[in-house]
């Protein structure tokens, strides 16, 4: 089984080194992407990253494909507003995931990051449609492992839940009420610094999951156990070939 | 030449109001946002240079108060053109008073240096001489007769320097058709006085005068989204009324139909083709989209966006947008909201985070039917307070 993930920078999914779609030397994973390892190494006993099974796609690759994506998504009655960015990108890691599956002979489970919002805090409707939008562009293309990984708002509330001075891992479900927006007072981000002590940077991140100290085991919010549900669900899919809830 | 930006103060809901425009400029936003406004003051800024404000707030119904903004005290209205021809831009500005129904203050700069002044009741032009316009003529006064509007609208052809005169024919061949409607398109007419009204009204007449060259043209247009189209007949009733007809053909019948039995949408589409072969420099439509059945769009996005014409339209259509392509969305869709104070702005649609990066992986009105306006304000002040070069900068 391989997991093909694909996110928006270097500080979350990580990128790779030399071209738009890379795996093993040639990929690297950020600190999402390790979270996606450490949950599927508890799942499964054994780790993606090392053995060269995590794949990655560019976020330019995948827009480049969402582009072309037809029929056109317009909302209306059956699809909120704020919710096709959401639905095109996940059709089009559905179309490269099945590539992917159909070149390797291989199962294939996507995951794909995206923030919430990084403008503002997301309601948690629409922080739901965003992500339901996810599951309903993987369903599109006839794809049926796919996971949505889109924190409320944004990586640095899950990060931080685990990296917080005061009771981490406590009360986090707090922090999806915190704005996405980086230029907010004490924003995200800045809490993040203020925790690690230092600007926060992918690599430094990396192995803060890496060695544990983010334990996904202990994360309790509910956009992380959305993602980390969907996720254990279509790994043991993969490879008992059913899909459970 | 090219209107590249507007700037406007106490017109209506626009105070502290500045646009940028493209060759193609497209105004969306919620309903009440300002967009028709746009239209109406480019068109009001258009007839300074022409005179006769009376008639103009005549043809609209308007009285000289409905002018300024209901929101402040001003009585004064002040605007800012700037136009580039090649490497030139071309600044004006002028103080409109409401009583006199003139601009008391106005100037002209070219290239940085003031050439035409007018200030307390005296005209000087030619202040300063300045590279590549020696036929600056100098010329300074008292003004010693009554006008309405600019006194651009007033000067004679032979005192203007050319590029002056080329500013002032520019705005004068500024367009505005915000009001088209199928009733008055389909109404007879005497005489056109070369050029539609703001409603389309004059329609039959002014198709009538068209060259046969620019009436085949026509034709030939239409035709592309009407196959059965054979000819655009007008012809001269007793009393000089011009009656237009439409010839079509269904197999191998041949019917000719009157404009009150035309369709809307064929008859609008006859106004905006026939605006376009006209020598009018930049064009402006209401709501574009009205009466255009969807297979018509991509035509009539591309007529509009490939004429000689400057052009400025509203919409509140995805259908428009997601004809653009997506450098032409990105230069030229302005997104017209208002403050909680009551007024007018504007921003590049897709200058803004959110809406950028969904133009990454969909359609221009893709994105444009995705975005929730009114959760965007918040976002534009913060892109605003990050950028403050770039937006709303202007002194007050």
């Amino acid at each position: 089984m391989l997991v093909l993930v694909s996110g928006e920078g270097a500080t979350d999914m990580g990128r790779c080194v030399a071209s738009d779609a890379c795996f093993g030397d040639g990929f690297e994973a950020g600190p999402m992407a390790c979270l996606v390892d450490q949950i599927a190494e508890c799942s499964l006993g054994y780790s993606f990253l090392p053995l060269g099974l995590m794949h990655f796609v560019s976020k330019s690759r995948v827009s480049e494909v969402a582009r072309g994506l037809k029929p056109p998504s317009l909302a209306g009655r059956k699809r909120k507003q704020e919710t096709a960015y959401f639905f095109r990108n996940a059709r089009a890691l559905g179309r490269l995931s099945q590539e992917l599956a159909d070149d390797s002979g291989d199962e294939v489970v996507a995951v794909l990051f995206r923030d919430a919002d990084r403008t503002r805090s997301a309601a948690r409707d629409e922080w739901r449609d965003k992500r339901d939008s996810m599951l309903e562009g993987f369903a599109f293309e006839g794809f049926d492992h796919g996971v949505p990984m889109v924190p409320n708002p944004k990586s640095e509330a899950w990060l931080l839940c685990a990296l917080k001075r005061v009771q981490p891992y406590r009360h986090c479900e707090r922090l999806e009420l915190e704005s996405g927006n980086d230029d907010a007072p004490a924003s995200l981000k800045a809490q993040l610094a203020e925790a690690l002590g230092e600007a926060p940077n992918a690599e430094g991140l990396a192995e803060l999951v890496r060695s544990g100290r983010v334990d996904a085991n202990l994360i309790d919010m509910p956009s992380f156990i959305a993602f980390k549900s969907r996720l254990q669900a279509c790994l043991c899919s993969g490879q008992t070939g059913v899909l459970g809830a | 030449m090219l209107l590249r930006r507007i700037e406007v103060d106490n017109f209506k809901s626009l105070d502290g109001f500045d646009l940028e425009l493209s060759r193609f400029t497209c105004l969306i936003g919620l309903n009440g946002s300002g967009k028709s406004t746009v239209l109406q003051a480019v068109d009001f800024l258009a007839r300074l240079f022409r005179g006769n404000i009376s008639g103009w707030l005549a043809q609209r119904q308007w009285k000289v108060g409905d002018l300024g903004s209901k929101l402040l005290r001003k009585s004064n209205i002040d605007f800012v053109i700037v136009l580039v021809e090649g490497a030139t831009e071309i600044r004006w500005e002028g103080t409109f008073n409401r009583v006199s129904m003139r601009c008391t203050q106005e100037s002209v700069t070219l290239g940085g240096l003031v050439v035409l002044r007018v200030d307390e009741g005296r005209l000087a032009m030619g202040l300063t001489p300045w590279d590549g316009a020696p036929d600056a003529r100098s010329m300074t006064g008292k003004i010693g007769f009554d006008y309405q509007g600019s006194i651009l609208s007033q000067l004679k052809d032979e005192v203007l320097p050319t590029i002056i005169l080329a500013f002032r024919t520019f705005m004068r061949q500024t367009k505005s058709l915000d009001l088209l409607a199928p009733q008055y398109l389909r109404q007879r007419t005497r005489d056109s006085g070369g050029e539609l009204g703001l409603s389309g009204e004059r329609l039959s007449a002014f198709l009538h005068e068209l060259s046969t060259e620019q009436r085949q043209l026509l034709e030939q247009q239409l035709r592309r989204c009407y196959p059965q189209l054979t000819r655009i007949h007008t012809s001269s009733l007793r009393s000089g009324w011009k009656q237009l007809e439409i010839g079509e053909v269904f197999g191998d019948r041949k019917v000719l139909s009157e404009a009150r039995h035309v369709n809307d949408g064929m008859l609008r589409l006859m106004a905006i083709l026939s605006e376009i072969l006209t020598d009018d420099q930049f064009l402006l439509f209401d709501e574009i989209e009205n009466g255009i059945n969807a297979e018509l769009v991509e035509f009539l996005l591309d007529m509009l966006v490939k004429s000689k014409q400057q052009v400025l339209v509203t919409t509140h259509s995805p259908m428009i947008l997601n004809y653009l392509d997506d450098e032409v969305a990105r230069a030229g869709v302005q997104y017209l909201y208002k403050t909680p104070q009551g007024f007018t702005r504007s921003v590049p649609f897709f200058s803004i985070p959110s809406v950028s990066e969904k133009l990454e992986v969909m359609g221009p009105g893709e994105a444009l039917v995705d975005t929730n306006l009114g959760h965007l304000y918040e976002e534009i002040l913060t892109m605003q307070a990050k950028t403050p070069e770039q937006t709303d900068a202007r002194p007050r």
